[in-house]
């Protein structure tokens, strides 16, 4: 089966060239044309149980693909198949209440969906139970209000998980925090500010204003003051998956670099002729390879339902740092041709650079694991 | 952690301090070899038939992980015999076959002697000869350098050519098994290094050994495509030795920075020390899930189309290890420094980084095998 998948996505995509992903990213205009087509192709509703009409794959081929993806097309295309299997289809499936999966899962199996997640703030960047967005109850509602920044897609999202505080007492206790899942267009008082950003151009990233907007109780995911809890399985499989767009792209760059470096003739002989050339492309493969056994770790023991909180955090570290040294020589052998943007290479490097600061910057996963994994002293 | 370890015990008296032990009195490991011979764990990958324990290339590398991140380098000792084992049992003519009891359980040492002074990393350009005699013997004569061991074994390996005549350069190799039975043809010179000090190293000469055809380890003029076959193994064994080594100094590293207090904290809260040791968990534990996956390939028998693997699991899993000494080094400060576990891991990794394979052959290899570059080389 997912040799079919893969051979469909080289057939299906094959038209969406550098040219296409340049000319998006310039225009800082949305990639709807290759959506319609990998939304055909089933690849936003791989992590969908099949009893709701997706394809119900396992993780370890879930990221296979992503990374397949990424290394045709790079971040933005890794990033659409992220948000929708991640932050939609797998969150109502795994987390919905009856009610929400009879109402979303319909429309998600449909294609109807794009979906986004709400948790960063301006004030509270990766020190989450810092965040100052509240859901008040009221009347048997909630009211929401509040400020989240770096939400991408938000300004074409129809469903967004929304992270709020919903207990009055100050308190920096992960209990007190409820994951809302939301349709913003069907709600008054939500505005969304596109900011003019380095990474993503195409998707778009936002500043999202919640002013005193009123939604259901209906609207909870999971259990209410257990929005944390919730996240977590969430915020695990978007580290997968981050870790695998990064690992495609480092491939991709990878890929062009060394063909560069094969076609470019210089003094009379190849470029990549030189060890000063070859030697970090060798490098940086290896670094890959390795990175991936580590993905694919990560990605069993969450199939087998094993605690793999630090394989993904591995994962992700390492598939980051390899793929934007390889992104970073790339720009070198690609030398003064790298700065033209029509080129794409600097656009895999700007975009790849994005993953050594978010969803969680490297000092704060290396602290995670100094913390949890190696059992020394907390630094902050 | 609390299940048996590889000699089937639940504690061993084989641990760190054993280690540091016989690296600083400079001294073969015998009680280790011992208790490994007793127990027949020099004959794991030899088949069951040969009386052997045939046991999967991927439950040995988890032996080589296990021991290696207690007794450290001297896990060397352990692949080395083990290797040279599944040779003789894979490779060896009716009379090798009949040393195999004595190998397996460490009665007789092997050790293979391949590299030449002037031959370094090409070994194609060796310059040892073997001439065949009119009843069918081989005299052989030549110069071997670095030799692990050399004195102290039994069994040599000893490569030398046969032929120039062949159509490809790795044609025209030939291994011969010397025993030590010609002492007066063979001459020993102990050379002083700066690591593994538990590992005598030696160049030999050989001055017109008589050797039976018997003795000829896999086919005449082939010897190559045998000895490549090995290394691959060789690289992913020794890869799994530099992970347990890294792990070692790490556990060290990471109890003394939860418990050294330096200006009123522990000195682990400190970013700057912490997280080295958390990139250096994070390396290791990645280059053991590449080592595991090329480990499971031997197996299924797939590492045949990809001969490069074992470079790549080979040069991350010493630079992992590298870093990870280093990063330990760095976290003990002056009580690393001085004469313990740390340093002699140090000082042991830094030879992997050149040798069997240096990390400049091992990127030449990913960059012109893998990725298709074009080579430096003729």
């Amino acid at each position: 089966m997912l040799d079919t998948i893969i051979s469909y996505i080289n057939q299906g995509t094959g038209k969406f060239d550098t040219h296409y992903w340049v000319e998006k990213d310039k225009k800082a205009e949305f990639p709807g044309e290759f959506l319609e087509v990998i939304r055909n192709l089933g690849l936003t509703t791989l992590l969908l149980p099949e009893e709701y009409g997706g394809s119900g794959l396992s993780v370890s081929d879930y990221v296979k693909i992503v990374r397949h993806t990424s290394s045709l097309h790079g971040v933005a295309a890794g990033d659409l198949i992220m948000a929708h299997n991640v932050f939609g289809a797998f969150s109502i499936s795994s987390l919905g209440s009856e009610k929400q999966k009879e109402k979303l899962l319909p429309r998600i199996a449909r294609n109807e969906v794009i979906s986004s997640i709400a948790i960063t703030e301006p004030n509270a960047g990766t020190d989450t139970l810092n965040i100052s967005t509240r859901a008040d109850r009221s009347n048997g509602e909630f009211i929401l209000s509040g400020r989240k920044i770096w939400i991408t897609m938000a300004h074409i999202s129809d469903l967004m998980l929304v992270l709020a505080k919903t207990t009055k007492e100050k308190t920096r206790s992960t209990k007190g925090m409820t994951l809302f899942a939301i349709n913003p267009k069907e709600h008054s008082g939500i505005t969304t500010s596109r900011i003019d950003d380095i990474a993503l151009r195409s998707l778009g990233s936002c500043e999202v204003f919640f002013d005193n907007v009123t939604i259901s109780e209906d609207d909870i995911l999971g259990e209410e003051g257990e929005g944390w809890r919730a996240l977590t399985g969430i915020l695990n499989l978007e580290r997968l998956s981050t870790a695998s767009i990064s690992l495609g792209t480092g491939e991709l760059v990878l890929n062009s670099a060394t063909q560069y470096a094969k076609d470019r003739t210089l003094f009379g002989k190849q470029l990549g002729a030189n060890q000063s050339i070859q030697f970090p492309l060798a490098h940086g493969k290896i670094m890959l390879e390795a990175s991936w056994r580590m993905i694919e770790e990560a990605a069993r023991k969450r199939d087998a339902g094993e605690d793999g909180m630090f394989e993904a955090n591995a994962a992700a570290y390492l598939s980051a740092s390899s793929a934007c040294a390889l992104a970073d020589h790339s720009m070198q052998v690609f030398g003064g041709m790298a700065f033209s943007v029509d080129m794409g290479i600097e656009l895999h490097w700007r975009n790849l650079r994005l993953f050594r600061v978010g969803p969680v910057p490297e000092q704060m996963t290396l602290s995670l694991i100094a913390r949890h994994s190696l059992g020394l002293p907390p630094s902050f | 952690m609390y299940g048996k370890d590889w000699l089937g015990e639940f504690t061993s008296e084989f641990d760190e301090d054993y280690y540091t032990d016989v690296s600083e009195k400079e001294e073969f490991p015998e009680k280790f070899w011992q208790s490994l011979g007793e127990r027949s764990k020099f004959g794991l990958l030899v088949s069951k038939k040969n009386g052997g324990s045939g046991i999967s290339f991927t439950e040995f590398v988890k032996n080589i992980l296990d021991m290696s991140s207690k007794v450290g380098t001297l896990t060397y000792y352990f692949v080395a015999q083990n290797l040279s084992a599944k040779l003789f049992d894979d490779y060896g003519t009716q009379k090798l076959k009949s040393f195999l009891p004595e190998v397996m359980t460490g009665k007789s040492k092997v050790n293979l002697a391949l590299a030449e002074e002037q031959s370094g990393a090409d070994a194609l350009s060796i310059r040892t000869r073997a001439t065949p005699a009119e009843n069918g013997d081989y005299e052989i004569s030549g110069e071997k350098y670095c030799v692990t061991n050399g004195k102290n074994a039994d069994y040599l390996m000893v490569a030398a050519r046969t032929s120039d005549s062949g159509e490809k350069k790795s044609h025209g190799l030939t291994v011969f098994v010397i025993t030590r039975k010609q002492p007066d043809r063979i001459k020993f010179k102990e050379l002083k290094k700066m690591g593994l000090n538990f590992l005598p190293l030696y160049s030999i000469s050989f001055d017109r050994i008589i050797i039976d055809r018997e003795s000829i380890l896999g086919e005449p003029d082939r010897a190559w495509s045998m000895l490549s076959k090995t290394f691959a193994a060789d690289r992913l064994a020794l890869s799994a030795m530099f992970i347990g080594m890294g792990n070692m100094a790490l556990s060290r590293a990471l109890d003394y920075a939860r418990k050294r207090v330096v200006f009123g904290r522990e000195i682990g809260a400190n970013q700057g020390i912490q997280f080295p040791l958390s990139k250096a968990y994070v390396e290791l534990s990645a280059s053991r899930a590449y080592l595991e996956h090329s480990a499971r390939m031997v197996d299924g028998g797939g590492i045949e189309s990809n001969r490069d693997l074992p470079m790549g699991v080979y040069y991350h899993a010493v630079r992992a290890s590298s870093s990870a000494i280093d990063a330990s080094l760095q976290t003990l400060g002056a009580s690393g420094y001085l004469s313990g576990m740390v340093e002699k891991l140090f000082r042991d990794i830094r030879y992997y980084r050149m040798g069997p394979i240096s990390e400049q052959l091992a990127l030449v290899s990913i960059a012109e095998k893998t990725l298709g570059l074009p080579g430096v080389r003729e």
